[in-house]
């Protein structure tokens, strides 16, 4: 499998045998270079010295040279030289050369020409070639009436050779041993390293739907892999919460329908079972809770096409207070009875651009809650407006049991503060729907507690639109 | 045999209710949770039948309290909730059955009765008393191989008799467990029943099995 530690491994030991190899060719450039400048420096000096002890006979040039005051140019020695006249005539050449002749290359005095060569024995030496102008025997000094001699020295040139093998070899092992101990240490300090990952990918491999709770460790993560390591809780965060969020609605939608279903159920079977304890109300009883599941139903289906493909919207022109009396009316009943003072606010002539049906199944929803969870002797207050064309709405109502925890699950499907479920008529749809078809027409609906005991429901328009208001109240 | 129901349903509680007291239970309802725990904590009954969401304090909390307490009674969940970790968290809290709505109510039935035979300590569905044979699950009752008819709460007497077999049972037992909170304290309730068992069970003719023990209640027995 492709691994950030092996591809870490091969590149890192790619990048440090090139470096090693890169580093090992330019100590040798530079060591050979050195030495043999050395060599070349002692060769040229003792060219110079024999070229000092040459002398301009009538006959040519010659020599004042011994061997005795010279080492290594005796025979078997390790030095050659070799003096030729203007016309390319051997006048001198050391013993040491036997029968043999050196090349005769050269340069100038000042610039003199230096090369490897091989002597017919096979021996590898190193040689320099100058001309010059010999001194006369009487010891003048030498002008241009001299003809030029050249010299050519050789040295052999072994031991050069002898130091550089070695410092190749040297290069070379301790280039060798270099890589062989990256190659062992960095995939063990690339493991090391490279650990919080591993740990990570293991918390990772951990999670699933039912651990969306775990969270990955932050404590002693490297710079790189804190904020991933946050990013990542945050979305496990999210997706703990979305997660949580489905299961609650399907638990609700299951206990929504099932405890209808079973009150349906135990009805009909004693019904049949029991036919003279068949309660006279029965059949209103099976009516009621039928109609109960129906509007589940129903205002599930509205949810789900809201939500899905959005509501169809048909703008008119809506009169504000007649639209909230004949919304509010049909409550008023049903709040006397429960003696809540119920007040009503609407700016007269005040107009909305927006969809009646949406915004009356909206304030109906609001309404009909404030009314139904108001307690006894409570407030209801509900206003609206059309300011700045922008359509605004708000019911408010005592409440006696609602706290500020309680406000962000209240557009929650089948959220209800009293999880037992009252038999109330009452779904736990009605505000999520509401939301729904308020964001349909462009509105938000958000709830406030206004002080300790007072819910308020605002829905506001997000964007105007053409409204007409006066300032005249009922 | 003595059955609280704690359900919020009025319409559940009603039919729940109806069906066991007609298959000779005597049966206590309550709408939630806190009054729920009053009537378990202050009655002996032999099975609590438990909603799970229920106003004022839930099903789980209700068990939990209960438990503390040290009763044994035993409990079947009633609930909507129907998700492993649900019933998981219910059993382990205390309860001792657990039923999904929607129930059929020949299950809740059958369930309530496995309970009742369990807090007698007995998972037999035959009781057997002398010549007297009992069918806790068809409910019929025969002595010397005949067939003998009896009104629910007469076969709910018997059986809770036959349960506690050889152990005297007092008038107050009875009330409670058969007649729940019907009968006034002065009533002779209990006296008829019994009297109205013996004849049915024939004991002029044949050997006696329902004893009087004087002072004390009533036993089951074959002498």
């Amino acid at each position: 499998m492709k691994t950030i530690r092996r591809q870490l491994t091969r590149k890192l030991l790619l990048t440090v045998g090139l470096l090693l190899g890169a580093g090992g060719f330019t100590v040798y450039v530079c060591a050979r270079v050195a030495l043999q400048g050395g060599f070349d420096a002692a060769l040229r000096a003792k060219a110079q010295a024999l070229a000092t002890l040459t002398r301009q006979n009538d006959s040519g040039p010659e020599m004042d040279f011994s061997d005795e005051h010279m080492r290594g140019f005796e025979e078997g020695g390790a030095d050659f030289f070799e003096l030729w006249d203007a016309a390319s005539r051997t006048a001198e050449r050391s013993r040491s050369l036997r029968d043999g002749h050196l090349p005769c290359r050269h340069g100038t005095l000042e610039k003199p020409v230096f090369w490897n060569l091989t002597l017919p024995e096979g021996r590898r030496c190193r040689a320099v070639g100058f001309e010059f102008r010999p001194q006369n025997s009487e010891d003048e000094p030498a002008n241009g009436s001299f003809p030029e001699a050249i010299l050519v020295v050789a040295s052999v040139r072994r031991e050069l050779d002898r130091t550089l093998t070695t410092l190749q070899v040297v290069l070379a092992g301790c280039g060798l041993l270099l890589l062989a101990a990256t190659a062992v240490v960095v995939p063990r300090v690339l493991r090391r390293e490279l650990k919080p990952l591993q740990t990570l990918a293991a918390e990772a491999a951990q999670i699933d739907a039912a651990t969306l709770s775990a969270r990955f460790a932050t404590e002693g993560l490297p710079g790189e892999l804190a904020p991933i390591t946050a990013r990542l809780n945050e979305l496990l965060a999210r997706l703990d919460d979305s997660f949580e969020r489905e299961r609650r609605f399907s638990s609700d939608v299951a206990h929504e329908f099932r405890t209808p279903v079973a009150e349906l159920r135990s009805l009909a079977e004693l019904a049949i079972k029991l036919p003279d304890a068949r309660a006279a109300d029965a059949d209103h009883e099976t009516l009621a809770i039928a109609l109960h599941l129906e509007s589940i139903l129903t205002r599930l289906l509205a949810l789900a096409r809201g939500e899905r493909d959005g509501l169809p919207v048909q703008r008119e022109r809506v009169e504000l207070a007649a639209f909230v009396r004949d919304v509010c009316d049909p409550f008023r009943e049903k709040a006397a009875a429960r003696e809540l003072d119920f007040k009503v606010r609407t700016p007269a002539n005040a107009q909305a651009e927006t969809d009646p049906v949406l915004l009356r199944s909206i304030l109906r929803n609001l309404v009909d809650n404030a009314v139904a969870y108001t307690p006894r002797g409570g407030v209801v207050e509900v206003e609206a407006a059309a300011a700045n064309g922008r359509l605004t709405l708000r019911v408010m109502n005592t409440t006696d049991d609602l706290e500020e925890r309680d406000l962000p699950h209240l557009f929650e499907r089948f959220w209800r503060k009293d999880a037992a479920r009252p038999a109330d008529g009452h779904t736990g749809l009605g505000l999520s729907m509401a939301r729904t078809f308020a964001g349909a027409i462009g509105c938000e609906l958000s709830a406030t507690l206004v002080g300790p005991a007072r819910l308020a429901v605002a829905l506001t328009q997000r964007e105007p639109t053409t409204c007409v208001q006066t300032q005249r109240r009922e | 045999m003595r059955v609280l129901i704690v359900e919020d349903s009025v319409r559940l509680r009603q039919t729940v209710s109806t069906w066991l007291r007609r298959n000779g239970f005597a049966v206590d309802a309550s709408a939630d949770g806190e009054e729920g725990l009053y009537l378990a904590e202050t009655n002996n009954y032999d099975v609590l039948v438990l909603d799970i969401m229920l106003p004022k304090l839930d099903g789980l909390a209700l068990l939990q309290r209960l438990r503390k307490q040290g009763k044994r009674t035993h409990v079947l969940l009633l609930t909507a909730r129907d998700t492993v970790p649900d019933r998981v968290r219910g059993l382990e809290l205390g309860a001792d059955d657990y039923l999904v709505k929607p129930f059929a109510l020949e299950e809740l039935l059958a369930r309530v009765k496995a309970l009742c035979r369990r807090a007698y300590g007995s998972k037999e569905t035959r009781l057997l008393v002398g010549d007297l044979g009992i069918d806790t699950a068809a409910r019929k009752v025969s002595r010397a191989g005949r067939a003998i008819t009896l009104q629910p709460r007469e076969y709910a007497l018997l059986e809770y008799l036959a349960r506690r077999c050889g152990q005297i049972v007092t008038r107050t037992e009875i009330e409670e467990h058969i007649y729940g909170g019907e009968v006034e304290p002065a009533s002779n309730a209990v006296d008829s029943a019994i009297c109205s068992l013996r004849q049915k069970l024939g004991e002029r003719s044949s050997a006696p099995l329902i004893h009087t023990r004087r002072g004390l209640g009533y036993e089951l027995a074959a002498e």
